[in-house]
């Protein structure tokens, strides 16, 4: 640099004046009089002119406010008086009318004999620098008016372990002794609050453990020994270009919220309790009064029936009714829905069955069973009136096996199919109607169907639940594959293979818990091979109508007279034959009351020294060892002479039930070998 | 049934088709007898081709006995075969109307 410098006072004055006007803040050279001598461009661009030479010779007071030119000649004087720079802030007034704040630095230029001769003003223009300390001051006031509003207690401990900001509320919540206020110390902090806190110990290792973690954050709930809960929040102080300040902690008592979340949960629990006791009572009912067992003890079938629910109580029924004359009637429902509601229509729908029966009965012939589809009818009109009102129907199966004739009569309405396995042949058929649902159209008159079946056939019965349960696949169990599987499974009882159905249905759907019920009665029509009483002479089977009694009693006599007589001379044989129509007219005007569609069995065996007549029927019982007297003793004329008649006309009558639940009436008379 | 009745000697005859009086006809034998005899003082009932008789078709004539009686009338049974013979034996019917072996013994008791 030494070799480059200017060499006359010329070029000196103008190096210097260049490197005056290069400098970014303004220079400018007052004289004692307070005018301008020189100013730098830096200067004249704060105060808006272009050139220097029109500010020479003005006075400086010019650019400055009237309160700032007293200043700035308060800080002259100074500035003469100690003859160091002396630093203030003022306002310059600048061409255009703009104040610009400014930053004035200024230092006494002296002769040699030490009298001021010239001040130098250094001037900064500081607009900048006051704008961003009026945005730190609204950012701050902002800040601090947040802290105080908070509803939460707010804490700034920084990295040494000083609190450094807190705000009303959490000296509040916490009740902290001024003196630990004032002594800053967050750990004093802590030790004032310990004693109010349930798990101090936990509390102190949970603080402990962020402010050794520095970037976590935490949320946690703070039980006190008062009964208040506080939630606390805390994160850690981090500035944009990462540094780490220290951790901020936010307390909010929501003991309120925690009383009324909890009387909430309580209150949940107990209505779930309540609904947990509903479905199981309901479950019981349903599976105590919608769910009748089936009968054991019947002779002529097997029959199981099994019920898995979808949500512990469901809209499936099943009912079943054994008549005196062996017919069993099964009544299958499922009424649309589930859970209470679909069990509360289903017991109604039972009940509207069993009373319809009733309605049906009374009046009508003992002995008489009403149809199928009467029962079915008589339902319909009850019912449908109101499913239609609920918007609801159930699907029904009303089913009829009658053994004695061999037959089975369906009446469905909706339901899936009645599936039939033969039993010599293994074929599998469905039987079905065309019935609609119960509770779809008043209009509908349900009709019944009749098949024929063979002893070992077997027929089950499933809901929708079924048939219509879906893998996740969505993919259906179906129709077919419960066929097959029901084809398949020969080798099992009727219980097993209800089981065997179930088990399939729920590892097909691939969870124990079902979208739908899943219930199935399965039925076994088995060939009757019991001791039943009969006699191993002859038999005939004849109407209950009187007109047949003439055709008995000439089956008694020609089996007699085929045997010569067996053993009896004329009148002891009008005299069996008078007892044997007298027990048919017996059986047809008191067993069945009149009902001239039902059947008598009679049975003739003369083995042994006995001659026996069995009369079997499916009529209500007579009483065995009643009294009977003589009718003309009695006064009573015109009737009450057969019971009479049959017991003096053979030796011995005898009334009882046969293992299959028939009546019989049994006359023996000895005879001669 | 067709009932053939006839008057003799002021006696009302009736007889009965060949048939058995059992629970199947004797509804039919007293409703049309019962109306057969109404009125008679004297009746007697020809049951010869009765072949056979039970409780039923005893209280058919019965009834009718008790209708005849009810009018002041006398009311008489003859011709049994020996199936009925057994039954009136079995219940002493005896006691309950007049029996008489044939029509000329039935009409004679009339006559008396």
């Amino acid at each position: 640099m030494a070799g480059v410098g200017p060499r006359s006072p010329e070029e000196k004055l103008d190096f210097l004046t260049a490197a005056m006007d290069a400098a970014l803040d303004g220079i400018a050279l007052v004289g004692a009089d307070l005018r301008f001598e020189y100013v730098n461009a830096a200067f004249c661009r704060l105060v808006g002119h272009e050139r220097g030479e029109d500010l020479i010779g003005r006075p400086a007071a010019d650019f400055f406010g009237e309160d700032d030119v007293r200043v700035a000649a308060g800080h002259v004087t100074e500035a003469r008086g100690e003859g160091r720079p002396e630093v203030f802030e003022m306002s310059l007034h600048a061409k255009d009318g703009r104040t610009v704040p400014a930053e004035v630095s200024i230092s006494t230029l002296r002769r040699d004999d030490g009298q001021p001769h010239v001040f130098l003003a250094i001037v900064r223009d500081v607009t900048e620098r006051k704008q961003a300390e009026a945005t730190l001051r609204f950012k701050n006031a902002l800040l601090e008016t947040q802290r105080e509003a908070s509803i939460d207690g707010i804490l700034v401990v920084d990295s040494a372990g000083k609190m450094i900001s807190f705000n009303r509320r959490f000296v509040a919540m916490w009740g902290i002794p001024d003196e630990v206020i004032a002594s800053g110390s967050d750990d004093r902090a802590l030790q004032s609050v310990t004693d109010k806190l349930v798990d101090p110990q936990g509390f102190l290792a949970r603080v402990r453990y962020l402010y050794a973690h520095r970037e976590e954050m935490s949320r946690d709930e703070i039980p006190l020994r008062d009964g208040r809960t506080f939630d606390r929040y805390s994160a850690p102080v981090i500035g944009a270009d990462g540094t780490h300040y220290g951790r901020v902690w936010y307390f909010r008592d929501i003991t309120k919220r925690k009383q009324v979340e909890e009387a909430l949960q309580r209150a949940r629990d107990e209505a779930q309790a309540a609904r947990a006791r509903d479905v199981e009572i309901g479950a019981r009912i349903q599976q105590t009064l919608l769910l009748s067992p089936p009968p054991t003890a019947a002779a002529d079938f097997q029959v199981a029936a099994l019920a898995v629910p979808s949500w512990g109580i469901d809209g499936d029924f099943y009912e079943f009714l054994l008549h005196p004359n062996r017919c069993l009637d099964i009544i299958f429902g499922d009424v649309m829905g589930k859970g209470v509601p679909a069990a509360l229509l289903s017991a109604g729908t039972k009940t509207e069955f069993l009373r319809s029966l009733a309605h049906l009965l009374v009046g009508s012939p003992r002995g008489y069973i009403p149809q199928p589809a009467d029962i079915v009818n008589r339902v319909h009109q009850v019912l449908t009136p109101h499913l239609l009102g609920l918007d609801s129907f159930v699907t029904l199966s009303y089913v009829r096996f009658d053994p004695p004739a061999g037959k089975v009569t369906l009446v469905d309405c909706g339901s899936t199919k009645l599936i039939r396995r033969a039993g010599d042949s293994g074929r599998i058929d469905s039987l079905a109607g065309f019935n609609l649902p119960l509770g779809v159209a008043a209009s509908e008159v349900y009709a019944e169907a009749t098949f024929d079946y063979a002893a070992n056939d077997l027929f089950v019965l499933c809901s929708d639940g079924v048939t219509e349960a879906r893998n996740p696949a969505g993919e259906e169990f179906g129709l077919e594959r419960l066929r097959d599987l029901i084809a398949h499974h020969t080798d099992l009882g009727c219980q097993r293979l209800a089981q065997a159905i179930s088990e399939a249905v729920t590892g097909f759907v691939g969870s124990r818990s079902l979208a739908d019920d899943l219930t199935c009665v399965v039925l076994k029509m088995i060939e009757v091979q019991v001791d039943d009483g009969r006699l191993s002479g002859d038999e005939l089977e004849v109407a209950s109508h009187p007109k047949e009694l003439r055709r008995i009693r000439a089956f008694v006599r020609g089996y007699c007279e085929g045997r010569g007589g067996c053993g009896m001379g004329e009148h002891e044989l009008d005299s069996v034959e008078l007892a044997v129509s007298e027990a048919a007219s017996n059986i047809m005007r008191h067993a069945y009351h009149g009902r001239t569609d039902r059947r008598i069995l009679i049975g003739i065996d003369a083995g042994g020294e006995v001659l026996k007549v069995q009369l079997t029927h499916d009529g209500d019982p007579f009483a065995n060892g009643e009294q009977i007297s003589d009718p003309l003793a009695e006064g009573a004329w015109e009737s009450g002479f057969g019971l009479f008649i049959m017991r003096e006309a053979v030796d011995r009558v005898d009334y009882g039930e046969d293992k299959l639940g028939r009546q019989y009436i049994r006359l023996s008379k000895r005879v001669r070998a | 049934m067709a009932f053939k009745a006839e008057e003799v000697d002021g006696v009302l005859i009736i007889s009965t088709p060949h048939t058995d009086l059992d629970a199947s006809k004797a509804g039919e034998f007293k409703d049309t007898v019962g109306l057969m005899v109404a009125g008679h003082p004297k009746v007697a009932i020809d049951l010869g081709e009765i072949g056979f008789m039970d409780s039923a078709g005893l209280g058919a004539i019965i009834s009718v006995c008790k209708a005849v009686r009810a009018g002041g009338g006398q009311f008489r049974v003859f011709g049994l075969t020996e199936a009925v013979k057994s039954l009136f034996d079995l219940v002493r019917a005896h006691r309950l109307f007049e029996v008489f072996a044939d029509r000329e013994s039935a009409l004679r008791a009339c006559r008396d």
